[in-house]
């Protein structure tokens, strides 16, 4: 039987629930020898900056080489061995994830139902319901109250 | 939420979203050998509490649906372990129940049903579930119908009475669920559709008629790839209210003036 999937997206944020989600994700890629993603979206400023002039969000290339330390780092001690590579965007986080999607043609999107922001326990994450909402691929949805 | 999946519950909605949905979880159940749970929810209308609740009514409805949901099965399913499951009430908390019951470690559902899309984000069944759900909900989206077809705007699996079927029992299905066409079957396939006006007129003798004494409009049926503008056109034409939406020679819904007023009003 061909693999379900073969390239699983998992977005993180470094909290709790994207962790859970990768633990998923990391089981489901061995399941099936498919690839993992990790991608890390570095955000806009938060809502109360909203006030001031809109700046464009330039990469940074400091930011972004952290983040990438950081996923490599994640991968070496979550991802025990599955085949996986590392992406890091700058810009909105649900845009930039649905970007990947389609650059890279991943087939499943693993990732935690609470973003960055938002009231935890009440909404779903805006990042999770917009990605939901508009992926073209399958989303495998983790409720924090799930995780074991 | 450990591998492989055992359980995998499916609700689905007989639309096309869902057979995405539910194709989704054949190819995961195929791959963990896993059963799938395919649950349908009868949509309950009935509201006051001191109303005595006539569950009898929906028998019909449930018995449709049960064969629906075989035949499903066994297009999309084959080779593949399955339950079939129809359960009666609020779709999001019918799944959720559902999912605890048979303790489901993956749920597949479609983000919206065909009518969620205009008017919410997410399907409000699917956003219930997202957040109440205990196991990992795949969420599974399919291309909405296109908004100028039927298919988009129609009620899906509406409730339905029998040709031989009293009209005490037919009006009170349309008072409950407040009504004003109802479709008629005959061995499941539709032959009329019933107006308010239809019964009416047999005021006083509910008990001694069957439905195919009060018929009155020669059928007209529509599909869900019919533009909603043409389906519109025939009410106004033939001064109706409502026309039974038929797929492949089966009801899957029906449509009536104020879904297509519905559809023009809607913006983008």
């Amino acid at each position: 039987m061909a693999a379900v999937f073969s390239k699983i997206l998992c977005p993180i944020d470094f909290e709790h629930d994207s962790m859970d989600a990768l633990g998923l994700a990391c089981q489901l890629a061995k399941q099936n020898s498919a690839t993992v993603y990790l991608l890390t979206v570095i955000g806009a400023p938060p809502p109360a900056a909203a006030a001031l002039p809109p700046v464009a969000l330039n990469p940074n290339p400091e930011f972004e080489a952290a983040c990438i330390r950081r996923l490599e780092v994640i991968a070496r001690e979550k991802l025990a061995g599955a085949s996986h590579e590392i992406f890091v965007a700058t810009g909105n986080a649900a845009p930039e994830i649905l970007n990947l999607t389609a650059a890279q043609g991943i087939d499943l999107i693993v990732m935690g139902t609470h973003g960055r922001t938002g009231l935890k326990h009440f909404l779903l994450g805006s990042v999770a319901e917009h990605v939901v909402r508009q992926s073209p691929v399958p989303v495998l949805t983790i409720h924090p109250k799930a995780a074991g | 939420m450990s591998l492989p999946y055992r359980k995998i519950l499916c609700p689905v909605d007989f639309d096309e979203n869902s057979i995405a949905a539910l194709e989704a979880a054949a190819e995961i159940a195929r791959h963990f050998d896993a059963t799938v749970h395919v649950l349908h929810t009868i949509l309950l209308v009935i509201a006051p509490t001191s109303m005595p609740v006539y569950v009898d009514l929906y028998k019909a409805q449930e018995d449709t649906a049960r064969r629906n949901l075989q035949e499903l099965a066994r297009k999309h399913l084959a080779g593949i372990k399955y339950e079939i499951m129809v359960n009666m009430g609020e779709p999001a908390a019918s799944i959720l129940k559902a999912e605890r019951g048979i303790g489901a470690d993956l749920l597949v559902m479609s983000t919206h049903g065909r009518r969620g899309v205009s008017r919410f984000f997410l399907g409000s069944v699917a956003e219930l579930v997202l957040r109440e759900a205990r196991c990992p909900v795949m969420t599974v989206h399919q291309h909405a119908p296109q908004k100028h077809l039927v298919g988009a705007w129609m009620t899906a699996n509406p409730v339905t009475a029998q040709i031989d079927e009293k009209l005490s029992t037919i009006h009170a299905k349309m008072l409950e669920g407040g009504f004003r066409n109802i479709p008629v079957l005959a061995d499941g396939r539709v032959v009329a559709m019933l107006t308010e006006g239809d019964v009416r007129s047999f005021v006083g003798h509910f008990d001694d008629t069957p439905a195919k004494r009060a018929i009155t409009q020669a059928l007209v049926t529509v599909g869900p790839q019919t533009p909603i503008r043409e389906a519109a056109r025939i009410m106004r034409e033939r001064k109706i209210d409502g026309l039974p939406v038929v797929e492949d020679g089966r009801l899957v819904g029906i449509i009536t003036t104020s879904d297509a007023l519905a559809a023009t009003t809607s913006e983008g």
